[in-house]
């Protein structure tokens, strides 16, 4: 939003010499008055937008700067930074809460009798699922695209980006006050019904267990720390093992607003701004006139977003009303890209003017939890993995057929057992078995189990994360035989993503090396292409164009070509980089 | 001569200006452009002013006598409600039958919908907020429907349509036209198709004909039309819920029927003669059960078809609000949230007989222009007291009566107004979230302590000057007797303690 006021167009009326211009000022100055619309005039909304029904959950704004909002009119809401809208999609289910976006930009809503989606980046829906249950909070998407959420019942289940369950495990009942959260390393911290707080692998594997000294509300996870709070009125900081750092204690309930290297922030009762520093000492108290709904570290200090209000708060505990408005019971979000959007229960959409919150000698610097890699799980010790191991690695063909046939049983087998965290890596070695590691007696290879390469990467689809491309991509390069190769495409089609087009780019690489007689390669690099164009609702990559074009053009059965500039068509339609 | 001329001439004056007064005022009440059912209601000074709670209590009265078996309700002679529901396979909508006799005094559309909404709240259980939209929606859909026996023919009972008299159906927009002409209908339904579970038929009151006519205020009936589409989706929920459950059962019970079948099969082949009879009466029961539930599976799909098609109606009645708020949106400018610096709030004040009255306005701090004014709240005295974000003060809104009144300070709304009279006289001191006041009944005046929602909590037993000074002190409120003594009370119970 400019700041700048709007100035007369004065040089388009003064080029005659004939008239005095004092008097053509002055005329012009009757006929265009000089507004000039400061972002304090026009006041503190950017823009609203009225939905069908109460903002369900906090709006997500993206890194393009799109909001993303749920409503209970039951759309999925996509406005652009201006407030227009982009797309909305019909949910077909009244949400529970709001939408969680995947690190692939796949968004996730849950239903309130417990029917999860997942939707591609222009809301069409690439898989749903069932958690058995009313959720009890919202879906969480890991950085590896795992997507974890429990319901009331207690049942955690964590489904990969592509819809494939990978475990299922009971916990204790979900505590009244708090919800699951995932740290930016993969821990999953799990408040319960028994005062207790649970930290899980992405693998569903209890890592520790603290017990509070009341009802656990929704932890801060940060790298190395947990900071938690209890509706009996104590905080805590729990270090990566669940030990715990430093209590406190007040008589109000206690919830986690936003932890910091150099200050915790909570919020007691409604509205008390409580700082605390990182050894367990209080630094200061603040009553919050605008109420606390949630909070975002903001430079040094604290912006405090609620529902009659928003305020910053300096290091020091130095207030600022930004505004005073009663906003209204609803949720907020805040991103660097200086949107501050309000979701409230009077159906709005609401985004507040950046120019509020632009201070001289500031500069735009919210802090925002970085997406990280998670941490390897520590298996390295296992006697099962380090057999998986060496059979991956080995020449027993019979061998790794059972281990796949393990894998395979693991999925058909009614609701799955917990898979081994080690399992997506096994599966790799196997694929790629001969190609990265070939074992030679003379000229005969002795480790060439193509059939078991197809099977490994079959059952990828299944276990993949949004890790596993990377390493195909390396396998595809190497590959000789066409019929893994094609596998190794479906495999990358059925995973889905390919945000930055390194996927597009492989196909094109395996496309042209390979003989023109084949039609196995092309047959599966569109069906990939159209499974990558479905997931992400766009190819992102010229190189998908490329290879749709080398097919079309090539010497290939027609209902393949028809296939190809079908996609291609599709790519036209659809606005964007290809 | 002249002098009788002269007379004449001003008598005629006179008689003139009387009569054409009178046509005005036909003339005037007869132009009022009622098209959009805007209620015509009473605004001048009431020789009985009732409070809040006690008009309220009037519905409540009505409803107390259904609870008690009561198929028609009465309050004195002036309200009367039948409950007009005949046997449960009868056709057509049953109904309550609100009746205005020709004592009833009700003259202002807010208290006649309070009336009802107590009136609801007691019967069908709903929280007043509820009961009130409902009522809002009933009234109008009352006038919408005035007089129109051929909708009321192709809908209704037979039960309900003989307890009508046609011209009296509905209600008119004209307050003075309502006692002894007006029957209201409020349409019921029967949650869960039970018997004996009646609720309100919030599709019918919302009736697109309803709808269009909340869609010509100037606000569209936003507000409104959300609250409704908020509580009918919930009954929708509520009976999705209901035929999942009983599906679920039914399901459960098919399950064990068939196994049940599967073993007397069996049992019947191997059976000896004498306990065949047994066997063969035991299968026949399981398949007069099985096809039962059979048949109440099908129901409960006829059922569900039918809150599919509510939940479409539902979405609709949503896309046409946002579409509503949108277009007010861009009509009116984007709402200004100012920084706090720009304006200020303040009182303008004026005199009447000794007593101060005034109106609150929005100004600017630094030129002292008047940015935005109160409407239709008039506050008694010349104090108010803010706290967070609201503004609390003793006033009376569109001439109703003096009560507490909590104000939004950007809107300058009334966001709650008090449950009981307040003496005009009387201080209003806030601590914490009490807040005190002297209130009026009986032609006595007490102290009494109320909440931040503006609700009675409790009231003093000892009698209290209606003008006195309320001093807070640690744990007891100081206040002066009729006496002229000085008064100690429990902070908390109001109890006298010297």
């Amino acid at each position: 939003m400019s700041t700048k006021g709007i100035s007369t167009p004065l040089s388009r009326i003064l080029p005659s010499r004939k008239l005095p211009r004092v008097l053509l000022i002055l005329i012009g100055s009757l006929l265009f008055p000089l507004p000039s619309a400061t972002a304090e005039e026009l006041g503190g909304v950017l823009w609203q937008y009225p939905t069908g029904g109460r903002i369900v959950g906090p709006p997500v704004i993206t890194d393009e700067s799109t909001v993303i909002a749920v409503s209970e009119d039951r759309y999925l809401y996509s406005l652009s930074a201006e407030g227009t809208l982009l797309w909305r999609s019909d949910l077909g289910f009244r949400p529970a809460f709001g939408a969680a976006l995947g690190p692939d930009g796949s968004f996730y809503v849950v239903s309130r009798i417990g029917t999860l989606k997942a939707l591609n980046p222009r809301g069409e829906e690439l898989w749903r699922a069932d958690i058995l249950g009313p959720p009890a909070g919202p879906p969480h998407p890991t950085t590896d695209g795992t997507v974890v959420i429990r319901n009331l019942d207690g049942v955690v289940s964590a489904w990969s980006h592509n819809g494939f369950l990978r475990w299922r495990k009971n916990s204790e009942r979900p505590s009244a006050s708090g919800d699951l959260m995932v740290s930016e390393d993969g821990i999953i911290l799990l408040p319960g019904a028994s005062g207790h707080l649970s930290a899980w692998d992405l693998f569903g594997r209890e890592q520790w267990r603290f017990l509070t000294a009341g009802d656990p509300g929704t932890p801060f996870p940060a790298l190395e720390e947990t900071l938690g709070g209890t509706s009996y009125g104590t905080a805590f900081l729990l270090d990566r093992n669940g030990k715990m750092l430093w209590n406190l204690s007040w008589q109000e309930p206690v919830e986690v607003l936003y932890s910091a290297e150099g200050a915790k922030y909570l919020c007691t009762g409604a509205s008390t701004l409580r700082c605390v520093s990182p050894e367990g000492t209080e630094l200061w108290q603040s009553s919050s006139g605008a109420g606390v709904s949630a909070a975002a570290g903001y430079g040094n200090g604290l912006l405090v977003l609620g529902e009659r209000g928003v305020e910053l708060y300096s290091a020091q505990g130095e207030k600022t009303t930004i505004i005073s408005h009663d906003f209204g019971p609803g949720f907020w979000a805040a991103r660097p890209s200086a949107l501050v959007v309000h979701g409230g229960e009077n159906w709005h959409i609401t985004c507040l003017n950046p120019a509020l919150f632009l201070f001289p000698g500031d500069s735009w610097n919210w802090k925002v939890g970085k997406a990280g890699i998670p941490s390897s799980a520590d298996y390295s010790n296992s006697t099962d993995y380090r057999y998986l191991l060496s059979v991956a690695q080995g020449q027993d063909e019979n061998a790794q057929k059972k281990i796949l046939e393990e894998f395979r049983d693991l999925y058909q087998l009614g609701p799955p057992k917990t898979i081994p965290p080690y399992a997506e890596e096994i599966l790799r070695l196997i694929a790629s078995g001969a190609v990265t590691r070939p074992v030679y007696a003379g000229k005969h290879l002795l480790n060439d189990f193509p059939l078991r390469r197809i099977e490994a990467l079959e059952l990828l689809a299944c276990y993949g994360n949004l890790n596993t491309p990377t390493h195909l991509l390396s396998l595809l390069a190497l590959e000789w035989d066409s019929h893994v190769t094609a596998k190794i495409i479906e495999t990358l089609g059925r995973l889905g993503c390919d945000g930055d087009g390194r996927v597009a780019k492989g196909i094109l690489k395996a496309l042209r090396r390979t003989p023109r007689f084949d039609v196995v390669v092309p047959q599966a690099s569109m069906d990939a292409l159209e499974a990558i164009l479905r997931y992400n609702g766009r190819l992102t990559s010229e190189d998908a164009a490329e290879a749709c074009l080398y097919v079309y053009r090539g010497d290939y059965p027609r209902e393949l070509r028809l296939q190809a500039s079908g996609i291609l068509m599709k790519m036209e339609e659809l606005p964007g980089p290809f | 001569m002249k002098r009788l001329i002269t007379l004449l001439l001003i008598f005629s004056v006179i008689l003139s200006s009387l009569i054409y007064a009178q046509e005005v005022d036909r003339e005037e009440l007869q132009s009022v452009d009622l098209g959009s059912v805007e209620f015509l209601n009473y605004e001048g000074p009431h020789e009985v002013i009732n409070t809040r709670n006690q008009i309220i209590g009037i519905g409540t009265t009505l409803g107390l006598q259904k609870d008690e078996g009561f198929r028609v309700s009465a309050y004195l002679d002036k309200y009367r409600v039948i409950h007009a529901l005949g046997p449960e396979d009868e056709p057509g909508i049953p109904a309550d039958i609100f009746i205005l006799e020709a004592g009833a005094g009700v003259d202002h559309i807010r208290n006649l919908r309070r009336i009802i909404a107590g009136y609801l709240s007691e019967v069908y259980g709903y929280d007043f907020d509820t009961a009130f939209l409902i009522a809002e929606f009933v009234t109008v859909y009352n006038a919408v429907f005035r007089g129109d026996m051929e909708m009321i023919r192709s809908k209704y009972s037979a039960t309900v349509q003989k307890n009508l008299q046609p011209e009296k159906v509905g209600i008119s927009t004209k307050y003075f036209e309502w006692p002894g002409n007006t029957m209201m209908l409020i349409p019921l339904g029967r949650a869960g198709k039970a018997p004996g579970r009646e609720i309100v038929s919030t599709e019918e009151i919302s009736d697109k004909a309803v709808i269009e006519r909340f869609r010509e205020e100037e606000d569209r009936g936003v507000e409104e039309r959300k609250g409704m589409v908020e509580l009918r989706e919930q009954e929708v929920e509520s009976e999705q819920q209901r035929i999942a459950e009983e599906r679920r059962e039914l399901e459960e019970e098919e399950q064990t029927l068939r196994e049940k079948e599967e073993r007397l099969k069996e049992d019947l082949a191997t059976a000896e003669e004498s306990e065949k009879e047994e066997t063969v009466r035991e299968l026949e029961e399981t398949h007069e059960r099985l096809e039962e539930t059979e048949a109440r599976k099908q129901e409960l799909e006829i059922e569900e078809a039918e809150q599919e098609e509510r939940v479409e109606s539902i979405r609709e009645e949503r896309e046409r609000i946002a579409e509503d708020e949108k277009e007010q949106l861009t009509e009116d400018t984007p709402a200004a949230f100012q920084r706090p610096e720009d304006r200020t709030i303040f009182l303008i004040t004026s005199e009447k007989g000794g007593a101060f009255e005034g109106f609150f306005v929005q100004v600017d701090p630094i030129t002292g222009e008047v940015k935005k004014q109160a409407e239709g709240i008039t506050v008694i005295g010349r104090t108010y007291t803010e706290q967070g974000s609201r503004l609390y003060v003793l006033g009376k809104e569109n001439g109703g009566i003096i009560t507490l009144l909590q104000l939004n300070p950007e809107s300058l709304e009334v966001v709650q107004e008090g449950s009981e009279a307040v003496h005009p006289a009387s201080a209003m001191v806030l601590d914490g979230s009490n807040i005190y006041a002297v209130v009026s009944s009986s032609g006595s005046t007490y102290l009494a302590r109320f909440n931040k929602d503006l609700e009675l909590v409790d009231r003093s037993d000892a009698v209290v000057m209606p003008f006195s000074y309320i001093k807070k002190e640690g744990k007891t409120i100081l206040v002066q007797g009729m006496g002229g003594d000085i008064l100690v009370l429990d902070a908390e119970t109001l109890e006298q303690k010297n």
